[in-house]
């Protein structure tokens, strides 16, 4: 089924890093504060209500028979969606940038890394030869466009409420 | 209800929000949300900042 077999073995390696790096006691993980903590409790919310409700119109559109895109590209485009709905409720709440500076920069960072690896994988789509239509069904073109564009604007939105936070902290 | 008390006992003591976010290990955002009236605190957090401003909750807490 899978075209390189080095593909399952990449991925547990992938995940075994992760989990490593996760629960490591060495790196430095966000802190937040008993409001902050509240606020983004009240976006998770928010974000996992959009997804139920996200995923509830897919069915009803696939019992309909009207399939606007293969089921993984919805349920990616949902969960890219409710992630971004959570980092920007999370944002203006003050409740995304913890008490630990440099954990900060690196979630900005984040941003960007990954706008930039999305935005990658679309121009090479589209070079390719690839569209965002492919037999009347969205193509996974969509889901990059989609991620980059959700991620440049946190990233921007980030990087202004950062500025901000920091004159205020100077005031 | 804006905290009046709070904003001038921190002023009393020439600490800047941040100054006092950092020693009661919150963000400034928070303090700063406490002192417009936007968000009431714990009572864990009000024991620590009435400990870092040298007052005690009816001094700073009680209307």
């Amino acid at each position: 089924m899978l075209e390189n077999p080095l593909v399952p073995a990449i991925i547990i390696i992938a995940v075994f890093v992760l989990v490593v790096i996760v629960r490591s006691k060495k790196v430095r993980k966000a802190q937040y504060d008993e409001r902050q903590l509240l606020a983004r409790n009240t976006a998770f919310r928010y974000s996992f209500f959009f997804l139920l409700f996200y995923c509830f119109v897919c069915a009803v559109l696939q019992l309909c028979n009207v399939i606007w895109a293969p089921i993984s590209i919805q349920m990616f485009l949902g969960i890219i969606l409710s992630f971004a709905i959570f980092i920007a409720l999370c944002i203006i709440k003050d409740a995304y940038f913890s008490t630990s500076k440099k954990y900060n920069t690196n979630a900005v960072i984040f941003f960007f890394a990954y706008g930039v690896v999305n935005s990658v994988y679309l121009v090479h789509g589209l070079v390719n030869g690839k569209t965002f239509l492919e037999n009347g069904q969205f193509s996974e073109l969509v889901l990059y466009a989609v991620a980059a564009v959700c991620l440049f604007v946190l990233g921007i939105f980030s990087v202004i409420k950062y500025t901000l936070e920091n004159r205020g902290a100077e005031k | 209800m804006k905290n009046l008390k709070l904003k001038s006992a921190r002023a009393a003591l020439d600490l800047s929000q941040q100054q006092l976010a950092d020693k009661v290990g919150v963000s400034r955002q928070t303090i700063n949300a406490i002192e417009k009236g936007d968000y009431n605190p714990t009572i864990k957090l009000c024991v620590a900042i009435c400990r870092t401003l040298g007052k005690t909750l009816d001094e700073l807490f009680w209307e």
